[in-house]
């Protein structure tokens, strides 16, 4: 439950393969296809349903994507992986039964095509990112390390990913920049989620004034506001001077 | 009475009712005997006569009536016309006669004139008050018709008189008849004395003019306001611009003041004197704006003069005025609230040279005679008024919460309360008056009340109420009900549930004491040592804001036999409770048999810690700090100020001498004990410790406070499901001011907590969601 607002697209995509398994033979033949697909890239030693570690790596090499940057990231959220290196059946089949991609070459293809949009497309990009806290958790955990936080935002605010920054400001440096400086807890899913959801009105809105200290950001968005009030503050001062 | 017979001879008979000229001639003659010798009386000849010369007038002329018009109708529609021309006849008449008098008025100026008007306006209604008897023939059938026909202008022949007043006389002179009257009332108001009952006389025949253009038979008083009322509080309205002008250029503030008051009493008493009482409000309105409005601006300025001087009977004065303009008193309020504030901080300031040295009687001595001054202030100098009190709360409120001493934290002020009222309710300290102590009580609840951190105060207030209970030093029990009584009826039952527990466990213990002595007896067989003798506190603990000790303990041998006893005694009374002995609230007596010199032994009050010390060199004189610390197990923290003590009152020597409790420390007994008194009481806090307490306390509200915040804010989301942000954090704030005024940043602390804790969720909009 607590999942199903950060994936309500999953509802979506549920819900369509539902009624696509329920139509007609090819799709089924699609199933039968991935199912395949799937099981071609696990090895013995995994446990059932599952692919791991090097089975996912050589399923996303397969796939043409480059393992340093965000396009990784892509494939990840089609097929919900749960972690990075793990891919369930029920995941794998569902996420590419909705987009009719029952073949290797298929979903090269159209995950080339997302990571092109990646940068421009919001929802894409944020579905994305959202994702990427569900699987950067180590398990059972509730909330990422900070340092690994910073590791995945500093992947997924740089090329294929979006840059975050304007004229005057790389947001997603300065946020780095903050938190290195003074935060010291580790992330949870509210503080990743505000994160995007303040540093891309930060890019249309420099001046920041769509903030206000009576707002619902969390505690830590407000210190970064103050953080970077100084610090404009000082620039300030120093060209005056 | 010649005149009289005079009249009588003088009136001709009746005329012929045919003769519509003669009878018309007769009825002039009735009718200006009527209005120029009224006085001498009419008999009843002439009354009669005029009377029927009416009636023949409308009834009889067919004739004359067909001659003149043509055949229009029967002798109904006669009767009608022949009316006109006696109504118009009349008219003429009055004219003619009321033309004269405006003549006649020319020659009288000022006083004169309004005696002549009155004179003549008496005249004349009485005249036509007889005039319209006579004529009621007229009245009751052709004015009748007439009017119920719908025809306007159209009046029984009373009113007609007045109408006709109106239109011709009145027209003409009433604006000098108004000059006049004006005149007069300036002279009043300059100091003479008039003869008010004309200008009375005129305002009644004003009145008396306004007829209502609807209704005839009613009367309005549109003639009075235009021309009475109007330039009467015009010419009030320039009087007072002008006398106040110059009063206030040559006086000071105050004697305006005064003057202004007697001014405004002066007017209302014209009111009752000679005026319509409908002038009561505009009257009041144009005086308040010429003599207070106008000038409410240097009035306000001279307030703060008043304010700083205690000037209380010449506030009261400005009260008093300015309540009488609208918005009037706003800006003082404002003054007065600043004034309060300032007050109160400068008298905190005075008394707050060193904050931490500060005595919590002086500092509260300080806020409360701020507050009885100024509330003094608000009782006689502006009756109470509960705007007033208002601002009183505002500025108390204010420099109680946020001054000098309350600098480093908002939570000094409730510390400092509840430290007095621990002062005034413990045993011994000040040997206040019972009468007097509930006094102290109501005053401490006066501070109480502006406190806005009331967790804090109840922290701190539960904790020495704690203390007074185990050490049995309240000074008296009636007290401290009754300052939980007024704590309850301020906060209500869940802030003082604590406190009130606290009680009834002491209660029962009591009991329990007396239930164990009983048990112990039986115990105890022939030959047996002497028991220690000991009560027990049992206390809930959910209800006493008291941790078990932080040290380990080995008590005494002594004092382990006796609880060990009571254990059993309490195991089976209530079996399944865990007992935690609260060792560091302990304290006991013990008896020095060892000293030379001293016949009678001096008695140690001591903690059960310095006991257990103390014992040990029951065995051996001398004892190395090792052998302490195994005997006790206590912790060097706890040990090391408790020997502190010991070796400053010389109960005990150090070797190395004047060195520091610690390893290796050789200690031993001072048989050469000297002091004063036979009683000592060694059993002292240490400065060290109470500090500690303090920021424990402190600590343990800030705990409080997260979970009040939190509890709050899910008990609001559970409610409503759905919320947004900011409306959700001012829901909390309603909440939880009662005790304290939380912060925004602190709930969104506690929101982010939650969200994490996945009691929230966070939705569209600045939405957030209750998870179940």
């Amino acid at each position: 439950q607590k999942l199903l607002k950060a994936s309500a697209w999953k509802i979506d995509q549920a819900t369509d393969s539902y009624f696509a398994s329920n139509g007609a033979a090819p799709n089924d033949k699609g199933k039968e296809n991935l199912e395949k697909l799937f099981g071609s890239y696990r090895e013995t030693g995994d446990e059932a349903e599952i692919v791991g570690v090097n089975g996912t790596m050589k399923y996303l090499t397969d796939l043409g994507v480059d393992l340093e940057n965000a396009s990784m990231l892509v494939p990840l959220e089609i097929i919900q992986a749960p972690a990075l290196g793990e891919i369930t059946k029920e995941g794998f089949v569902k996420g590419w039964k909705a987009i009719r991609a029952d073949t290797l070459a298929k979903q090269k293809a159209h995950v080339a095509s997302q990571i092109n949009q990646l940068a421009s497309d919001n929802a894409l990009f944020k579905r994305v990112y959202r994702h990427v806290f569900v699987c950067a958790r180590d398990k059972g955990q509730k909330a990422l390390p900070l340092e690994n936080a910073i590791t995945y935002w500093e992947i997924l605010f740089a090329p294929p990913g979006k840059t975050l920054a304007t004229s005057s400001t790389n947001w997603a440096e300065l946020w780095i920049e903050f938190l290195n400086a003074k935060w010291t807890k580790s992330v949870n899913k509210d503080m990743w989620n505000q994160t995007l959801e303040f540093l891309q009105k930060a890019t249309e809105d420099e001046l920041l004034s769509f903030w206000s200290e009576d707002g619902a950001w969390p505690g830590v968005i407000d210190d970064f506001v103050g953080y970077v009030k100084t610090k404009r503050g000082a620039g300030e001062r120093m060209e005056t001077d | 009475m010649a005149s009289t017979t005079k009249t009588v001879t003088a009136m001709p008979m009746v005329p012929n009712r045919e003769d519509l000229d003669a009878t018309w001639r007769y009825l002039e003659m009735g009718v200006s005997k009527i209005m120029a010798n009224l006085q001498d009386g009419i008999d009843m000849n002439t009354y009669m006569g005029v009377y029927t010369a009416v009636h023949n007038f409308c009834t009889s002329q067919k004739a004359v009536s067909n001659a003149h018009q043509g055949v229009i109708g029967g002798a109904h529609r006669g009767a009608h016309l022949l009316g006109e021309d006696l109504y118009q006849n009349l008219i003429t008449y009055l004219n003619n006669y009321l033309k004269e008098l405006v003549a006649e008025s020319r020659k009288h100026s000022d006083e004169a004139l309004l005696a002549f008007y009155i004179r003549e306006w008496d005249r004349y209604t009485t005249a036509a008050k007889y005039i319209n008897h006579l004529f009621r023939y007229l009245n009751r059938h052709w004015v009748k018709r007439e009017m119920d026909e719908g025809k306007k202008n159209i009046y029984d022949v009373y009113t007609l008189h007045l109408v006709q007043w109106r239109l011709t006389l009145f027209t003409e002179v009433h604006e000098k008849v108004m000059d006049a009257v004006l005149k007069m009332v300036e002279k009043q108001r300059n100091g003479e004395t008039i003869e008010h009952g004309q200008i009375k006389a005129i305002v009644d025949s004003f009145v008396s003019l306004g007829l209502d253009e609807a209704d005839p038979t009613k009367s309005t008083l549109d003639v009075y306001r235009f021309n009475f009322e109007r330039p009467f509080l015009e010419a009030t309205k320039q009087f007072y611009q002008a006398e106040s002008k110059q009063f206030v250029a040559e006086n000071s503030i105050v004697e305006y003041m005064k003057k202004a008051a007697t001014r405004l009493d002066e007017e209302e008493e014209r009111v009752k004197m000679y005026l319509h009482p409908d002038i009561i409000v505009p009257l009041k309105k144009t005086c308040n704006t010429a003599l207070i409005a106008d000038h409410s601006a240097i009035l306000r300025d001279e307030f703060q003069v008043l304010l700083d001087n205690d000037r209380y009977e010449d506030m009261e004065r400005m009260y008093k005025l300015l309540q009488r303009i609208p918005d009037g008193l706003d800006p003082l309020r404002a003054k007065f609230e600043a004034h309060v504030r300032k007050a109160g901080l400068n008298a905190v300031t005075k008394v707050a040279v060193d904050a931490d040295k500060l005595e919590p009687k002086v500092y509260i001595d300080a806020l409360l005679e701020i507050h009885t001054q100024y509330q003094g202030l608000v009782k006689t100098a502006f009756q109470d008024e509960p705007e007033f009190t208002r601002s009183l709360d505002n500025a108390c409120r204010e420099f109680v919460n946020r001054n000098q001493v309350c600098k480093s934290g908002s939570n000094k002020s409730p510390e400092l309360l509840a430290k007095y009222a621990d002062a005034v309710l413990r045993k011994g300290t000040n040997g206040a008056e019972e009468s007097d102590l509930e006094n102290i009580l109501n005053q401490i609840m006066t501070v109480f009340k502006y406190i806005e951190d009331k967790d804090v105060f109840q922290k701190f207030y539960s904790r020495m109420l704690a203390r007074r209970l185990i050490h049995t030093s309240s000074s008296s029990d009636d007290a401290e009900t009754s300052m939980i009584s007024k704590l309850k009826e301020q906060c209500g039952y869940e802030y003082t549930n604590k406190l009130q527990r606290m009680f009834q466990d002491m209660q029962i213990s009591k009991d329990l004491n007396s239930g164990f002595k009983e048990f112990e007896a039986g115990l105890l067989e022939p030959g047996d040592e002497k028991q220690v003798d000991a009560s027990y506190s049992i206390l809930g603990t959910g209800f006493w804001p008291l941790n078990p000790p932080n040290t380990d303990f080995t008590p005494p041998a002594e004092i382990s036999r006796a609880y060990e006893r009571f254990q059993t005694f309490y195991g089976q009374k209530h079996s399944g409770r865990k007992l935690t002995w609260l060792w560091q609230f302990c304290k006991g007596e013990v008896k020095a048999n060892y000293c030379k010199n001293q016949k009678t032994p001096y008695t140690f009050q001591v903690s059960t810690y310095q006991m257990a010390i103390l014992l040990l060199f029951n065995e051996s004189d001398k004892n190395s700090y090792d052998d302490i610390v195994k005997a006790t197990q206590l912790q060097p923290d706890i040990l090391d100020p408790a020997m502190g003590i010991l070796l400053k009152a010389k109960v005990l020597n150090i070797s190395p001498e004047g060195d520091k409790p610690g390893p290796g420390k050789m200690f031993n007994l001072n048989y050469d004990f000297k002091s004063k008194k036979i009683r000592l009481n060694l059993n002292i806090a240490v400065k060290s410790e109470q500090k500690q307490e303090v920021e424990d306390t402190h600590k343990t509200i800030e705990e409080d406070r997260k979970l009040l915040m939190q509890s709050a804010i899910v008990r609001i989301m559970k409610a409503r499901k759905k919320m947004k942000h900011t409306q959700l954090v001012s829901e909390t704030i309603n909440q939880i001011r009662s005790r304290f005024v939380p912060k925004i940043p602190d709930i969104k602390k506690c929101i982010d907590i939650l969200l994490e804790k996945e009691y929230l969720e966070r939705l569209d909009d600045d939405e957030l969601g209750y998870l179940a």
